[in-house]
């Protein structure tokens, strides 16, 4: 016969197993995060060795630590590890932009890509181009269109995307409209900036008409060192303000309501989140072009891994982001070359079925 | 506790509460009964500052609600909405973000605690680990109140919890609010359709008719003439066994 003091122990060792239980779990999730960051340490180190000069794993280290000097110094410095930073810092921002939009606007189908937000950059960098004369091209030795002064181009795709966010914000707000048709609006944004781009290049010379197509192909190669670092401040201070609210992100999801009622400061977060996504997704694009995908996808299949669980989500989806837009610039690199394929059509080549599987694997949820 | 005074309140032009008086001390477990549309919902986002009244006091304690800040305010009050969004994670995570209002910038060996012993206490132990889409209704509906206790609130306030559950969840899920309220000595407010449900759990009855309190009191305020004049329906109030019964003619 069980005795009140063996209902006591009982009561006790089984508190203390659900403690034990739920702390192991927070250890496997963590652990989760070097499984996901070792591949993309991995697949970045692979990314410098890819190329038309292809180089082992001591040339590597040699043009490392040759600085912009030696013979591999330069091709590592100037153009490989640019490159892998560029990737790594805009796969990792466009997933945790991805992440958060999701979740404030409470729609799965949410990305930069999906609400117009990039759509609405691109129009304000053709508008930069066109209008503001901030896209003088010019052929460079290797046959490439660059496109100049990219600081006016960024800012007006930033207004640009700014005027995304605005209106669907004001959908939300104004007019009550629910989270699942702002996807439908950001279809109609889409169009809307589509068409006022192509008003645009209807009116601009056949130079200008290039450098806007050329600005919307998502590449990675388009970014040197100074791109990286505009691009990775863009990313840290609302990376590091999404880590800070990842409470408040986990409670949004049980509804605005609850969030309020668990002292979640909801419209203040939602147009903050907004602001500092459409900023950082605006940044990337402003410098890479439209990169499709990498934004919804990466969210998604961590959440199949590990849950929604924002402590884990942010970082995680932007290791993903990460290495999926490294993995994706190693395959346009390498899948025609010598031709290297702008990486926007290798993400949403591979996205799409990506996509597909997901819709299929998380039906049941 | 809680006490309202000549609490207004409209959306837009529409007014839903017209000057609104009551006390409610702690230990209480108050139904706020009516019939749809007749401003309970709206009276208890008011009590937890999710709306602001035009004009009228709401205080907890001396303290009026509008002094109070977001982070203080959702420590003393716990509220579970209508509706709920269908979150899938695991059910020790859905009750441990009742949390958020405590936790700095982790979550503390104290709320890992806290959240053990909620848990076990609305007897979801065989449940901590699943996922919240593998429960029924009466499961979810537990996870969501364990949550509002995590808070480790002064004030709970419940909006139609026993909607949609069977007579046996219903029965459950109200014997445990009414539990937890003398445990913790509580305020608990509910609004429920059900009335004969109240009778059986409620100590107190707040009737709201057309925005403003119709009756306010113990058992005694609910007879057959302002169950008529508040739900336009005729009953008939038997005693059966230890509770009234409440009977549509």
């Amino acid at each position: 016969m069980q005795t009140k003091e063996n209902r006591v122990v009982s009561f006790r060792s089984y508190s203390k197993d659900i403690n034990e239980q739920y702390i192991g779990l927070l250890w496997k999730k963590l652990a989760f995060g070097f499984f996901i960051f070792l591949p993309l340490c991995l697949v970045f180190i692979f990314s410098l060795s890819v190329g038309s000069l292809e180089l082992s794993i001591t040339e590597i280290i040699e043009g490392l630590l040759s600085r912009t000097n030696g013979e591999f110094g330069h091709v590592i410095w100037n153009i490989r590890l640019a490159r892998a930073v560029a990737a790594s810092i805009a796969g990792a921002g466009l997933a945790v932009t991805g992440a958060i939009i999701q979740n404030v606007l409470k729609n799965p189908l949410a990305s930069p890509f999906t609400i117009g937000i990039s759509q609405g950059a691109a129009f304000g960098a053709a508008f930069a181009i066109i209008v503001l004369g901030a896209g003088q091209t010019h052929m460079t030795g290797n046959e490439m269109v660059t496109v100049k002064n990219p600081y006016i181009i960024t800012s007006s795709a930033f207004l640009g995307s700014l005027l995304s966010v605005a209106f669907i914000l004001s959908l939300s707000y104004l007019k009550r409209v629910s989270p699942e048709s702002i996807i439908l609006a950001g279809v109609a944004l889409s169009a809307f900036f589509g068409a006022a781009t192509m008003f645009l290049q209807y009116f601009a010379s056949d130079i200008q008409v290039a450098a806007t197509v050329f600005w919307t192909f998502g590449d990675i190669g388009k970014a040197g060192w100074k791109e990286n670092l505009l691009m990775l401040f863009a990313f840290l201070l609302p990376f590091v303000y999404f880590v800070s609210i990842r409470w408040d992100l986990n409670a949004l999801q049980w509804g605005d309501e609850t969030a309020q009622s668990l002292g979640v400061g909801v419209h203040r977060l939602r147009i903050l989140s907004m602001i500092l996504c459409s900023a950082v997704v605006a940044v990337i694009t402003s410098f890479l072009g439209i990169i499709g995908f990498v934004g919804l996808i990466s969210p998604h299949i961590i959440r199949l891994i590990i849950g929604g669980d924002y402590r884990f989500l942010i970082p995680y989806s932007a290791f993903f982001g990460a290495l999926f837009l490294l993995v994706s610039d190693i395959i346009a690199r390498t899948i025609m070359a010598p031709v290297v394929l702008p990486v926007g059509i290798i993400t949403s080549f591979a996205g799409v079925p990506m996509f597909l599987y997901l819709l299929i694997k998380m039906r049941g949820t | 506790m809680i006490s309202a005074k000549d609490l207004c309140f409209s959306y837009d032009k529409k007014r839903v509460l017209r000057g609104i008086n009551f006390q409610l001390k702690s230990g209480e477990l108050v139904s706020l009964l009516g019939v749809n549309g007749s401003g309970k919902t709206t009276l208890l986002k008011l009590i937890c500052g999710l709306l602001q009244p035009d004009s009228g006091k709401l205080c907890i304690g001396d303290i009026p609600i509008k002094e109070m800040s977001r982070q203080e305010l959702s420590r003393t009050i716990a509220y579970m909405p209508q509706k709920s969004n269908g979150v899938f994670c695991p059910v020790f995570d859905a009750v441990l973000i009742g949390r958020r209002p405590h936790i700095g910038f982790e979550v503390s060996r104290y709320d890992i605690e806290i959240t053990t012993e909620t848990i076990q206490m609305l007897g979801l132990t065989e449940l901590a680990f699943n996922n919240t889409s593998e429960l029924s209704g009466g499961e979810l509906q537990k996870v969501i109140i364990a949550r509002a206790l995590v808070q480790e609130p002064k004030i709970l306030l419940l909006d139609e919890p026993i909607n949609h559950l069977d007579i046996r969840n219903q029965l459950e899920i109200m014997a445990i609010i009414k539990n937890i309220t003398k445990k913790l000595n509580l305020t608990t407010v509910i609004v429920l359709h059900d009335l004969n449900m109240a009778m059986r759990f409620s100590d107190k009855f707040l009737l709201l008719k057309e925005g403003k309190v119709y009756a306010f009191g113990g058992r005694e305020v609910i007879t057959p003439q302002v169950v008529k004049e508040v739900y336009q329906i005729d009953v008939i109030i038997e005693k059966y066994g230890e509770y009234p019964l409440i009977i549509p003619c």
